[in-house]
């Protein structure tokens, strides 16, 4: 009882996650997260260690074999699918280390789309304001497959934090970008964080960037 | 933006692919269509001119022929009768109607046939204007030759011998027939026909043979073309040569052909084969020898009817492979509209949509070439054999049609899309290549 009081503080918190993969593997178990609203976290990990896991457990794409998951008192591995994918909407945005798109669509439409998907309607206006934030303003109308790799990148980080979503969730944003577009990417997705008030968590390999963080979790 | 327009923007975003589908759906509802159409049409036709005649009595020769020329008139008669045969006829007590017909001359094409004034009511036609043509060389016009040829009450016009338009065959200049009345039009074959006394062929024939030098009949005594002479050509001409021997003496009044119904379904049975057997004419049966025609003809529209079913058939398994590869390559797509919050019922929309859009297109597409191509037929149909035919019933076969293509089109749909309710987001997601 107290444990659930403590953890109502905290907008995203995980205690005792364990995953395996159906075709046999290792037992991956995780260490707790807890992070108030507004918190940024940098979880460092080399490769193969299960970072995409853990970032799939925290965006309801997996399910946990034990432990729990809550996010904004929701607790997301016990939600249907349906419901899951509707929760992920509304309260997840999530960066890939490559931006895919739907090429048959704009940038513009693309931000469209993913606010129908949220189910969140926002002014148009708003939009604008971020396309100019991201410096996407003159593509708006340009198809994403016209797009070069740093625009997509951007363009990525827009569908993220477009419908003010509680969590970001970033994999490996960096790892294929040079020093400069590194940090300007990592300032980004900061500046974005915090004028959405979301929380940050961003899953990497890339050493380069830990100085941009105060909380770390070294997996 | 929401589903619905996102599946417009996939399919216009793979022009090629789509519009393949499309045509081949398209090409495939049109040829079904047409075939269905064309079919109907022509049997409606058919059955529209039987009116009510159960048996064609005429010289002996190919009863089919016998019956395309006397009931459906497109075909040349088989010869002549004498039309005594008509009052033993009429005087049999099995017989309800006998109305004799006699042909021989054309006005443009439109056949002038002599007969009784029993004609128009076979075709259950009454007149619009005028009176009925009780006079040698008065004639009534069917509702189709008075509107094409714009004549009316009180004009007068030329036959010419034959049976076709600009056939080389005399005209009879020295004698005008003169309009007197007009059919109600029926879409029937008596609409195209202009009908006249037995008397008035009588008349220009009579007169006709008496000079002895009209081409018809040259045409006939060619020896050039004696080799192709058919048999009936050959009895046509023994008969017109025996007509010649008599003409010294009597003139021997001639029909070409008796239009029959019975009174008693019995001699249906008896009667043609009593006439074929005892006297020197012939007797067909119209519904017999078409169906006969059908029969043969219906080879030909059934082998088209296969290869547009197999066409549709190509065309189905066209749109399954291309909704199966849009979900095959955007699977990655699929699943970041997963993680922006679809639903799988959304994804399931969206080539859901996809795919009706395509079939949509392909169907609207099929019914507009089928019109085309019904309208160019009828056209040439028409032209060609002034038979007027139109569509009958076009929209149950659309619906037909339509209902066969979304029963086909759901269940692939259905096939297409059982990948995306398989679809592990996560493992597609962390193989990003």
């Amino acid at each position: 009882m107290q444990i659930c009081c403590v953890k109502t503080h905290k907008v995203i918190s995980t205690e005792n996650l364990q995953f395996s993969y159906p075709n046999g593997g290792v037992q991956l178990r995780f260490p707790d997260i807890s992070l108030d609203k507004g918190e940024e976290l940098l979880i460092l990990g080399k490769s193969g260690i299960g970072k995409t896991t853990l970032l799939h457990l925290l965006a309801g794409l997996l399910k946990p074999d034990s432990g729990f998951i809550k996010i904004n008192d929701t607790t997301t591995q016990s939600l249907s699918n349906r419901k899951m994918d509707r929760f992920r909407g509304e309260n997840i945005g999530i960066v890939f280390q490559r931006m895919h798109t739907i090429p048959s669509l704009t940038v513009i439409e693309t931000l469209k789309l993913r606010l129908y998907l949220a189910k969140k309607k926002k002014p148009y206006t708003h939009l604008d304001t971020i396309l100019k934030q991201l410096n996407l303003s003159t593509h708006k109308n340009h198809r994403v497959t016209e797009l070069s790799t740093g625009q997509l990148q951007r363009l990525g980080i827009a569908c993220a934090v477009i419908h003010s979503p509680s969590l970001i969730l970033a994999d490996e944003p960096t790892s294929s970008l040079d020093d400069d577009h590194c940090n300007q990417s990592i300032e980004l997705l900061k500046s974005q964080a915090k004028q959405s008030q979301s929380n940050l968590i961003i899953i990497t390999h890339d050493t380069r960037i830990t100085a941009a963080f105060d909380t770390i979790i070294t997996l | 933006m929401n589903i619905f327009l996102l599946a417009i923007k996939n399919s216009t975003s793979k022009m090629l692919s789509t519009s393949l589908s499309c045509i081949l759906l398209a090409l495939s509802i049109g040829l079904l269509l047409f075939i269905s159409q064309i079919n109907k049409a022509l049997d409606h036709q058919l059955q529209n001119n039987f009116a009510g005649i159960d048996m064609v009595v005429g010289a002996k020769g190919s009863p089919l022929q016998l019956v395309l020329s006397s009931v459906f008139h497109i075909d040349n008669p088989t010869g002549n009768i004498t039309y005594d045969e008509y009052t033993k006829l009429k005087k049999h007590p099995w017989t309800k109607e006998v109305v004799p017909i006699s042909l021989g001359d054309n006005y443009n094409g439109y056949r002038i046939i002599g007969t009784t004034a029993n004609f128009a009511s076979l075709y259950k036609t009454t007149l619009e204007k005028g009176k009925n043509a009780t006079n040698p060389m008065e004639v009534v016009l069917g509702s189709q030759v008075a509107e094409q040829s714009k004549l009316t009450l009180g004009d007068k016009i030329h036959g010419t011998h034959g049976l076709l338009a600009n056939q080389e065959g005399g005209k009879h200049e020295e004698h005008m027939m003169i309009v007197v009345g007009i059919y109600q039009s029926t879409g029937k074959v008596i609409d195209r026909l202009i009908t006249t006394p037995l008397e008035t062929i009588w008349m220009l024939h009579h007169e006709d043979t008496e000079d002895g030098h009209t081409d018809h009949e040259e045409q006939h005594h060619d020896p050039h073309k004696e080799e192709h002479h058919s048999y009936e050509e050959e009895h046509h001409n023994l008969h017109e040569e025996e007509h010649h021997s008599h003409k010294g003496e009597t003139h021997i009044k001639e029909v070409t052909a008796l239009l029959v119904s019975f009174r008693n379904p019995r001699a249906l049975l008896m009667l043609p084969r009593h006439i074929n057997d005892t006297t020197g004419t012939m007797a067909a049966l119209p519904k017999f020898e078409m169906d006969k025609l059908t029969q043969t003809t219906g080879i030909g529209t059934q082998t088209i009817q296969w290869i547009a079913y197999i066409i549709l058939g190509i065309s189905v398994l066209s749109i399954f492979i291309h909704l199966y590869k849009t979900i095959k390559e955007r699977s990655y797509e699929l699943a970041l509209m997963r993680t922006y919050g679809a639903s799988r019922w959304q994804l399931v929309q969206l080539v859901g949509y996809e795919g009706i859009l395509i079939t949509t297109l392909g169907l609207l597409l099929g019914i507009l070439c089928s019109q085309i191509g019904l309208s160019i037929m009828f056209t040439v149909i028409e032209n060609q054999y002034k038979q007027s035919i139109t569509t009958i019933h076009l929209y149950i076969d659309i619906i037909q049609v339509s209902l066969i293509l979304a029963l086909v089109i759901s269940i692939v749909i259905l096939f297409a899309m059982y990948p995306i309710t398989k679809m592990d987001i996560s493992k597609i997601l962390s193989h990003e290549n």
